[in-house]
């Protein structure tokens, strides 16, 4: 007879992982069978909660503590005080930045308030080296509905109905997608879930194949039964182990329990899913240049069409979607394609994951409904900017994306809004900029990513995104001319119509948005040779300000070259000749009196 | 091959023992220290054996309650709808027969 008590969640995603959570996990286990508890209250390890930043993350219930940035040696305090004597430790529980108010349940911290979880409905919730775990979430129970009550024509239609658009960015409409794949004639076809997260500073596959792996196989055995395939490939990149390990244990889980193999559920549907790993390159993002990388090839897209619904890996007909937009499948199955749908907006259903990065007080993983407003991502989940500085952009979409300035905080985040607004949703990499971040900087730090990782098959990606960043260096230099802004618009038309496939036809984007909304920094550089943020060290000169300067000898001290000199009280001087801009000095400057 | 059935009976055997994280009915026993000194655990231990042996809709959780000592070990019943029963200086063998008076109201867990 079970006698447990108390499930003690411990965080086990990459974030948490990364802060410690397995020394955590372990003092807790300990710190229980000291205190005779280990029979009382069982450790679980899940997927990731999402508020990386607190990370490690530990939750307790039947209460629904929320602990966070837990350490092994807060691990006897909590053992002794809540697990034992039932008091919550207070000092040990998340605090509203603002209010610095302890908030005792994870339901009523701001970061989760305005959330949504449907896609990661299982993440944080349950244990994913667990299949019963997910089948007590009722897992599996969609697949189990589809295939022994619904043909593949009604399954399809459900998903149409449900209004699921492709989460990897694109967003064209699943159900059609399905229904091409189903359409073309052929014994064999696939499913294949693109897991290649490449966007720098994405993660929301990754935590969902860490958290809730299951979800993943259920959605793509659905697609399976709906097009007609019986083998399924999810191709993840190698430097996901945490995902790869978990998904493999899940992938043999299903095996053993007869929920992938043949005859699944007593009907005539067999399907299996394999891994296949790539070694991160972001061009294998890209559906043809993905399979070309699954059939051991080398990772370039070629000429669509033939689509892959029609002719995709090794020559048959191929379903691909992302690891997003499978997991929003057995939810839709399950709960009929109404309840999704009455979720988000008219064009755009459902939520949308979002890694939340940069400049803001709330790191993390995010899901909202379709339609929220960026201010509200900003300000109410991510919890502002950090230090009282001042909002500048917001990136979305990643290198292929585009960035929205202040006045637009208010633009819904949808599909078609965004790209009204002058970005797109992509994946979903959202990256907060602050008044100290040079937006020429930041376009030639996405088009440097973009020129590395251009696969160069095509001229106008290979050759024009190596001049777009060379212009970029010479702006950010100091060395840039009026003539260059032209030219850097000139070529990204030419590289966006040009280029063989999505990564070379979205690399200006970055470009012409900051261009776009912040033209007036790429004048400032070019005609007055002056970075506004502060950044382009080029650009930079550093000067003392005699009449605020106090001869304390902090900057002396701290300069790394011994560029600064002067008497004890009087105002110090820097040796421009010496002096290489490191920033070390105004760092230190009690008085504020360096300027650069 | 796994049947429609059997994936249920899974998910029915599975969510008994997660209920504990999405508690219906609650029976609160104090267990501070005045709680545990005057024999708490000892009825924490007894009441979390009867809620699994009779596979109670029942989530036994431990507080520290704030009541005078004279009345410890405190037990509480709060039911999913917020009614709340305060019964003081409870003995094991006592607990016991509260469960059995609040077996009705909880019901059986599904599956159980």
């Amino acid at each position: 007879m079970s006698l447990i008590r108390s499930h003690v969640l411990v965080c086990g995603g990459t974030g948490c992982f990364s802060s410690g959570c397995k020394k955590v996990q372990d003092a807790l286990q300990e710190a229980l069978e000291r205190h005779d508890l280990a029979n009382e209250v069982k450790v679980v390890e899940t997927g990731c909660f999402g508020f990386c930043k607190m990370g490690p993350i530990v939750m307790v219930y039947p209460e629904g503590a929320f602990y966070c940035q837990i350490k092994p040696e807060d691990a006897e305090e909590l053992v002794s005080e809540h697990l034992l004597k039932g008091r919550i430790v207070e000092r040990l529980l998340f605090k509203e930045p603002v209010t610095e108010e302890a908030v005792p349940l994870f339901n009523d911290i701001g970061f989760y308030k305005k959330q949504r979880r449907i896609a990661l409905r299982n993440c944080g919730a349950i244990n994913p080296e667990s299949i019963e775990e997910y089948i007590a979430h009722d897992g599996y129970q969609a697949l189990a509905r589809v295939v022994t009550r619904m043909t593949p024509e009604e399954v399809i239609e459900e998903v149409k109905l449900s209004g699921l658009r492709g989460r990897g960015g694109g967003g064209f409409p699943t159900g059609r997608k399905w229904e091409f794949a189903r359409a073309a004639q052929d014994d064999v076809k696939y499913v294949v879930c693109n897991a290649d997260e490449g966007d720098p500073g994405a993660f929301m596959d990754r935590s969902i194949l860490e958290g809730d792996p299951h979800s993943v196989i259920e959605g793509m055995a659905i697609a399976g039964y709906a097009i007609g395939a019986q083998q399924g490939y999810v191709y993840v990149r190698a430097e996901y182990p945490i995902a790869v390990e978990r998904l493999s244990k899940a992938i043999k889980q299903a095996r053993e329990l007869g929920i992938l193999g043949k005859n699944i559920f007593g009907t005539d549907f067999s399907f299996d899913v394999g891994i296949r790993l790539g070694a991160g390159a972001f061009v294998c993002g890209e559906e043809t240049a993905l399979l070309a990388s699954i059939e051991g090839h080398r990772g370039t897209p070629r000429p669509r069409p033939p689509y892959p619904a029609t002719k995709g890996l090794w020559g048959k007909p191929t379903l691909l979607n992302n690891v997003e937009t499978f997991v929003n499948v057995p939810y839709i199955l399950r709960h009929g394609p109404d309840q999704f749908a009455a979720v988000g907006t008219e064009t755009s259903k459902g939520t949308k994951v979002f890694a939340l990065a940069g400049n803001i007080n709330n790191t993390g993983l995010v899901e909202v409904p379709m339609g929220t407003t960026l201010r509200e991502i900003v300000y109410d989940i991510g919890g502002g900017i950090p230090g009282g500085k001042a909002f500048k952009a917001c990136q979305t979409g990643g290198p292929s994306g585009g960035c929205l300035p202040a006045d637009l905080l208010d633009t819904p985040v949808d599909y078609d809004s965004l790209i009204a607004a002058g970005s797109m949703m992509g994946s979903g990499g959202l990256i907060v900029m602050d008044e100290d971040n040079c937006m020429v900087d930041v376009a030639r730090f996405f088009l440097e990513f973009t020129q590395e990782e251009s696969c160069g098959k095509c001229v106008p990606c290979r050759e024009g995104t190596k001049r777009m960043l060379e212009i970029l260096e010479r702006i950010t230099e100091g060395e840039g001319t009026e003539a260059d802004i032209d030219l850097l618009e000139e070529l990204a038309e030419v590289i966006s119509k040009a280029s063989l496939c999505g990564l070379g036809q979205t690399a200006p984007n970055p470009v012409l948005a900051t261009l776009k909304f912040f033209r007036h920094e790429y004048e400032a550089h070019v005609n007055e040779k002056r970075c506004p943020a502060g950044v382009c060290q080029a650009l930079l000169s550093y000067h003392i300000i005699e009449a605020q300067c106090k001869g304390c000898g902090l900057c002396k001290r701290v300069c790394p070259v011994g560029a600064i000199s002067g008497e004890v009280r009087q105002p110090h001087t820097i040796d421009k000749n010496k002096c290489i801009k490191c920033g070390a000095c105004v760092a230190k400057c009690p008085f504020k009196a360096i300027s650069r | 091959m796994l049947t429609v059935a059997e994936l249920n009976a899974i998910r029915d055997r599975v969510r008994k023992q997660l209920s504990i994280r999405e508690p219906h009915h609650r029976l609160i026993i104090g267990v501070g220290t005045v709680g545990i000194a005057a024999g708490a655990r000892e009825v924490m231990v007894t009441a979390m054996e009867e809620v699994g042996r009779r596979g109670l809709d029942l989530v036994v959780i431990g507080e520290d309650l704030a009541m005078p000592a004279s009345d410890m070990p405190v037990v509480k019943f709060v039911s999913a709808n917020g009614e709340e029963k305060v019964y003081t200086k409870v003995t094991a063998a006592e607990v016991c027969e509260i469960i059995d008076s609040l077996a009705d109201t909880v019901g059986k867990l599904p599956g159980a």
